[in-house]
């Protein structure tokens, strides 16, 4: 009874252990046929440049693991990006492809991206995917759903999303729906079309320069003992060499010939069958400075650009081209640069100069120049010179009193190198009436006013403008009490440079 | 109903009456015979009226795209198409981009198109120094056509791009300008102008309004695909 017992329980044991061995060798199998997938990281375009949407990855991850994907860890792709220095969510080229199939052993790539999110009211979500096949990273399946919370109208508002977790929910079911259950077979004969990449350089050169051309084959088990490559250049054929450290082929000619641009193609040859010629560009030789002009607007003075405020240089090509790069200096009369600037690309405009030093401080007086120089894109140098004067001295007019019987004579005189525009005199009594006004455009003058003692107070206020536009205004509280002749009291000197020190250049 | 005996007013004949004979030998009065008419009559536009307001409202006689060829028609099967980085006059943010991946999906979705991928595009800009709102020249999309092993290649620019948000709703409105440039020589082949508002596709009260730029997107690149096909430009690969 015993040993009948056991055999039963033995049986049942061993049948238990089967059912438990299959199920397993059933999941092993289903895991070995299940399609490898990777669902990388999704961009957020409503994020602006490069978001990304943790929440919407997830969310598709999950689903596609339902339908019976195996789905590679979100880890593993991230150190992959980051191993491969991909700083760009949404895409990937054809190479990372290739090297994400080999390191990861994946079948296919679901990229993502959500095109439109918005929390306000109506929510809205919009995604687009694309499902590329990895063998040969061809995108077989792209498709896109859109959603807004004001699409979904029910009776009685009955089953309508409320919020945006909601719509997502909707958004994501639907681009299940309409992704393909059996994706494609995988294509066992890659193609290799993406494979060369291609660098010919530098773009535009000098007579004799070297022109280089290097040329990489992406992700193909190319061997390169068989595998020529040439480039041809204006007929001439120039044979590329393998350089095992950089892994490309270069090829490197001087570039000769007259001043014209020269069409550049590759000529890849792996034997009989397959010979491929592809355009790579071209490249131009340039070994004509370009020609520049220098024009200053200002104001004149004799025939001279005079800066007191403001300079307008343009600088002008004789015949436009593109530039490298460009450097505008002010110097002055010891040839010392006081002001400086340069860029790259093409020159500005014009540029304007407030006749401000590097420092901040305003340069002086004096005969400057100006130089603009530029470089070509294949770094041939001209330049210009300008020659200009800065003038910034206010007016200074010269005033003497003298006391003749009963009244004083006053002589206005002005002997500056820039003529006046036009001044203006008036005296005026202790009580603030006017005694005398006088104006004109022309100096010296003469005038007098009378006064009875030598305790009345005559005020004189002189304005005055040179041609330029440098201004004066000087007061004078009581010319009585001034010395006869020019001859100044020290009170009259104090007041002076008082007067000095609160004009100002512009006001 | 109105027999086929000419009904004419009274007096138009010299006084002469007429009238229709019933098949049970009753003469109908003149009267009798135009309010039949005009009951026929008012059936009849008013069925018009309704069909005519149908048709407005399905936007059944709204504008398609606006298709210029510069290059004779060469129907063809294109080895590949490449969606170069659409430039962005809008000022939407990712407006060129959204519109971008619209197309790049529509393309594989109706035709089964062998597209260059997003990141192959933009590593050749890159590698080119090109920046996304460049238009390349002639030689430039020779070279990028070779490089990407693609024949057609396709450039365009978002016009416009709005969503305003009102009470009763949402209105998109989107203006996009798509050219297409044949690869081997780079020149222009034919462009695409297309602009459409979310309320153009408004069937009937709600039904078919357009709430989102990316839906109004979608619709407006299936209909400018669809124009092409419809006038040969492309044709469908078989695979």
């Amino acid at each position: 009874m015993f040993a009948l017992n056991r055999r039963r329980n033995r049986r049942k044991e061993g049948a238990g252990i089967s059912v438990l061995l299959l199920l397993v060798l059933l999941l092993v199998v289903e895991q070995a046929f299940a399609v490898q997938m990777a669902v990388m990281p999704v961009e957020d375009l409503s994020q602006g440049d490069n978001g990304l949407n943790p929440s919407m990855t997830n969310r598709l991850r999950e689903v596609l693991i339902r339908k019976g994907y195996t789905v590679v860890e979100e880890k593993r792709i991230i150190d992959f990006m980051a191993k491969k220095r991909i700083r760009r969510v949404g895409s990937l080229d054809s190479n990372n492809i290739l090297r994400l199939r080999q390191e990861l052993g994946i079948e296919y790539l679901l990229l993502g991206s959500v095109n439109q999110l918005r929390d306000k009211e109506p929510a809205a979500l919009g995604i687009s995917l694309q499902i590329i096949r990895a063998n040969d990273a061809k995108m077989i399946w792209a498709g896109s759903v859109q959603l807004c919370r004001a699409d979904v109208r029910k009776f009685l508002g009955l089953a309508e999303p409320q919020n945006l977790s909601e719509v997502e929910d909707i958004v994501v079911v639907r681009a299940m729906e309409i992704m393909p259950h059996n994706l494609p077979a995988i294509s066992e004969a890659p193609k290799e079309n993406f494979t060369e990449e291609i660098h010919l350089s530098p773009e535009v050169v000098k007579p004799g320069e070297t022109m280089r051309c290097r040329i990489r084959f992406g992700e193909s088990n190319v061997k390169q003992a068989e595998v020529s490559v040439s480039v041809v250049v204006g007929g001439k054929v120039i044979e590329a060499v393998y350089l095992p450290q950089e892994k490309y082929f270069e090829a490197v000619w001087p570039a000769t010939g007259k001043d014209r641009r020269y069409p550049v193609s590759v000529s890849i040859n792996r034997g009989q069958q397959d010979r491929k010629n592809v355009f790579a560009g071209s490249f131009m030789i340039d070994g004509q400075p370009p020609e520049i002009t220098l024009a200053l607007r200002g104001q004149e003075m004799d025939g001279e650009v005079v800066l007191r405020r403001q300079l307008t240089i343009s600088a002008v090509l004789k015949e436009p081209e593109p530039l490298a790069s460009w450097n505008i200096s002010i110097l002055d009369g010891s040839e010392q640069v006081v002001k400086s600037e340069s860029g790259r690309g093409n020159l500005p405009g014009r540029f304007s100069w407030w006749g401000q030093r590097q420092d901040g401080m305003l340069a002086e007086d004096g005969l400057y120049s100006v130089r603009v120089e530029v470089w070509d894109r294949a770094g041939n140098n001209a330049g210009a010179t300008e020659k200009f004067r800065i003038v910034r001295k206010r007016p200074e007019l010269a005033i003497v009193t003298e006391k003749k019987g009963g009244e004083i004579q006053v002589d206005l005189n002005y002997d500056g190198k820039v003529p006046l525009a036009f001044w203006r005199v008036d005296l005026r009594s202790g009580s603030g009436a006017i005694l005398l006004e006088k104006n004109g455009e022309k100096l010296p003058v003469r005038f007098s006013v009378p006064f009875s003692n030598e305790n009345e107070k005559i005020s004189c206020r002189i304005y005055g403008q040179d041609v330029l536009g440098n201004k004066i205004r000087q007061v004078i509280e009581n010319i009585v009490s001034m010395k006869p002749r020019g001859e100044k009291t020290a009170e009259q000197d104090e007041e002076k440079s008082a007067e000095e020190n609160a004009w100002s250049v512009d006001f | 109903m109105v027999g086929g005996l000419l009904a004419r007013k009274p007096g138009e004949t010299g006084g002469k009456v007429f009238s229709r004979r019933t098949r049970d030998g009753e003469d109908v009065p003149w009267e009798k015979i135009m309010d039949e008419r005009k009951k026929v009559f008012c059936v009849i536009s008013g069925v018009t009226v309704f069909l005519w307001g149908m048709f407005a409202l399905a936007g059944c006689g709204g504008q398609k795209p606006y298709v210029q060829e510069f290059a004779p028609k060469t129907s063809h099967e294109p080895q590949g198409i490449a969606v170069l980085p659409f430039a962005d006059r809008s000022g939407y943010d990712q407006g060129a981009k959204i519109v971008y991946r619209l197309v790049l999906v529509e393309l594989v979705k109706q035709c089964n198109w062998r597209v260059a991928l997003e990141g192959d595009v933009f590593k050749i800009y890159r590698q080119m120094r090109l920046t996304p709102w460049d238009v390349p020249d002639v030689e430039q999309l020779r070279i990028i056509a070779v490089r990407l092993g693609v024949d057609t290649l396709i450039v365009g620019e978002v016009l416009e791009m709005d969503e305003k948000v009102t009470p009763s709703g949402v209105s998109p409105a989107l203006s996009i300008q798509v050219r297409v440039y044949d690869g081997k020589n780079g020149l222009l082949q034919w462009s695409s102008l297309y602009r459409r508002e979310g309320g153009d596709y408004q069937k009937m009260m709600h039904f078919g309004m357009v709430n989102t730029v990316s839906e109004l997107g979608k619709k407006m690149v299936q209909e400018i695909l669809g124009v092409w096909k419809e006038k040969g430009l492309l044709s469908c690969v078989d695979s």
